[in-house]
């Protein structure tokens, strides 16, 4: 069976996308 | 796949037209759009390690385990956010520019000259390597046929375009390469019998494979290790910096790495579910480096397969185009005309650039024909270099003003020699996983944080001369403009990358998710 460990790991995969897009928002508002 | 690799080289010529002087060869006159600088770093930054090897890495791993190589494009936004943008405002030339413009130095531009040299020449032999290995076993083609259509066919367009036909052909590579993975998983998923032979079947025939360690149940300093390898291969690779050369300005090349970034995230989980999905339709293969090939004749129709092979072949020559490039940008500029003084006036340097890159073409060929071990091997060590090297050098001389070329210097030269060092005489004879578990942490990681201690104490011990603090003063003035002189985003249409950024993943792994619960 599929266990939660991998969902755990798509899970890590996600946030690091939404860390990446946040990030990028952030530092157009502030000027780059 | 010939059309594919054809209307490559056309566009690639196209692009010579384009070419008018020095900073056209070498940074595209330094006016890449959202849309190139996406294709451009998605492209170089999918080299056939991730092609081929990530397949094969889905195949023997599992898909969770195989996700702490997506770390790689942690680095890639550690790299725009923190590197990227400040390097895009030096308006330099060569990676080594910046190393010898921050510290006023020769010797710190001779070092940086050497790991570029090292490590590019290894991790394009293991490109070329990787590409020639996948059309010989894909269609029959001998394997020095392969290598040589690979070299000549780069070189060629290379030698006329330059910085302009790297990024235009990236651009196309990029569609194809997309497109073939798109029509491709389908298939593969259906080969395989399905979401429910995956989720049911697969994981009695291979326990584990599921598991976020992987089939063999590896220890969580192996998944950090692989996960820091590929992050600070891609935080510093130089022909991935010189990426951020060409970018119109600071915010276009933040929203490209971004927009690359999206379509790269989907892209890779694509690409390693199907290799974990090939598992079951080819159980016994006997090299994981044989399941991309074995799976585009096998497992897909024919149209859709010779799309595959163009995408090995564009993943390939999509990043050798960039190394070779910087390699011969290195060669002429970096040595030739900053360290041995050679009389070139800046208008002559773009010929000899050209010729550069024939030579380094064809003797990257030659040492590809020598079949060097297997592709990831190879490629890992060209790669880990600029980690231990580069990436610990950059973030502290442009984030901390006391570093000093004293300590850069020799912070590098600890980086290099222990990686070497601990990676061929350790490391490579107990094998990754047991030196992982015996040390805590890989190899390229332990040099980095030898760098970074050495870099820093001999900081500490003593200030920079004058002229070398003033040289970095300069150069960090010019690098960090002050926030009102910034670009910044003026509408909602500045948030829609961000936003997507965000949405498009969440919508594909939820459905993954779905899908498997």
């Amino acid at each position: 069976m599929v266990g939660l460990d991998a969902l755990a790991m798509i899970g890590a995969f996600l946030a690091s996308t939404v860390v990446m897009g946040v990030g990028v928002a952030l530092l157009l508002r502030r000027g780059v | 796949m010939l059309a594919a690799v054809i209307c490559v080289v056309l566009v690639g010529l196209a692009g010579a037209g384009r070419v008018h002087d020095l900073d056209d060869y070498y940074v595209m006159g330094r006016n890449a759009g959202t849309l190139l600088i996406a294709g451009t770093f998605f492209a170089t930054w999918l080299s056939v390690v991730t092609f081929v090897g990530e397949v094969g890495l889905g195949w023997s791993w599992g898909l969770p385990m195989t996700l702490w190589t997506y770390a790689s494009l942690w680095g890639a936004t550690i790299f725009a956010l923190f590197v990227g943008v400040p390097l895009r405002r030096a308006e330099l030339l060569t990676a080594p520019d910046y190393f010898a413009e921050r510290f006023a130095s020769r010797r710190m531009r001779s070092l940086a000259t050497l790991c570029l040299l090292a490590g590019l020449s290894f991790y394009a032999v293991g490109q070329i390597t990787g590409a020639a290995v996948a059309l010989e076993v894909g269609t029959g083609l001998p394997y020095e046929a392969s290598v040589g259509l690979i070299a000549v066919g780069v070189t060629v367009y290379l030698a006329f375009g330059g910085m302009v036909a790297v990024v235009w052909t990236d651009l196309v590579m990029f569609v194809v390469m997309t497109l073939a993975v798109g029509l491709a998983v389908p298939f593969v998923l259906d080969a395989a019998g399905g979401m429910q032979a995956l989720t049911e079947e697969l994981p009695r025939q291979v326990p584990g494979i599921w598991a976020w360690n992987g089939p063999e149940g590896v220890s969580l300093s192996v998944c950090l290790g692989h996960a820091l390898v590929w992050l600070g291969v891609t935080a510093s690779a130089p022909h991935l910096m010189t990426r951020a050369y060409a970018a119109r300005d600071s915010k276009t090349f933040l929203n490209g790495m971004l927009l690359g970034s999206i379509v790269a995230g989907p892209f890779l989980l694509a690409v390693i579910g199907m290799g974990t999905a090939a598992r079951l339709a080819l159980p016994d293969l006997p090299s994981r480096d044989l399941v991309m090939p074995t799976l585009a004749r096998e497992l897909v129709p024919v149209p859709v397969g010779c799309l595959l092979f163009a995408g090995i072949l564009l993943a390939a020559t999509s990043t050798i185009n960039t190394q070779v490039l910087t390699l011969a940008q290195a060669l002429v500029k970096d040595i030739g005309r900053d360290l041995l003084r050679l009389e070139l006036p800046l208008d002559r340097v773009t010929r000899v650039t050209r010729g550069a890159v024939v030579v380094v073409g064809l003797v990257l060929g030659g040492l590809a024909l020598a079949r060097p071990a297997t592709v990831y091997t190879i490629a890992r060590w060209g790669g880990g270099v600029f980690a231990c090297t580069y990436l610990p050098i950059l973030l502290l001389s442009l984030y901390w003003r006391r570093t000093t070329e004293r300590g850069a210097f020799w912070g590098g030269v600890t980086g290099l020699v222990l990686y070497t060092v601990l990676l061929t005489q350790v490391e490579w004879r107990l094998g990754m996983p047991a030196f992982a578990d015996r040390f805590g942490l890989t190899a390229n990681v332990w040099a980095a944080v030898a760098n970074t201690v050495v870099t820093v104490g001999l900081s500490l011990a003593a200030p920079p001369p004058a002229a070398e603090a003033d040289a970095a003063q300069e150069l960090l003035a010019r690098m960090f403009p002050p926030l009102a002189e910034r670009q910044r985003a003026t509408g909602a249409r500045d948030y829609v990358l961000p936003v997507a950024a965000i949405v498009v993943p969440c919508l594909t792994l939820g459905g993954l998710g779905l899908a498997l619960f």
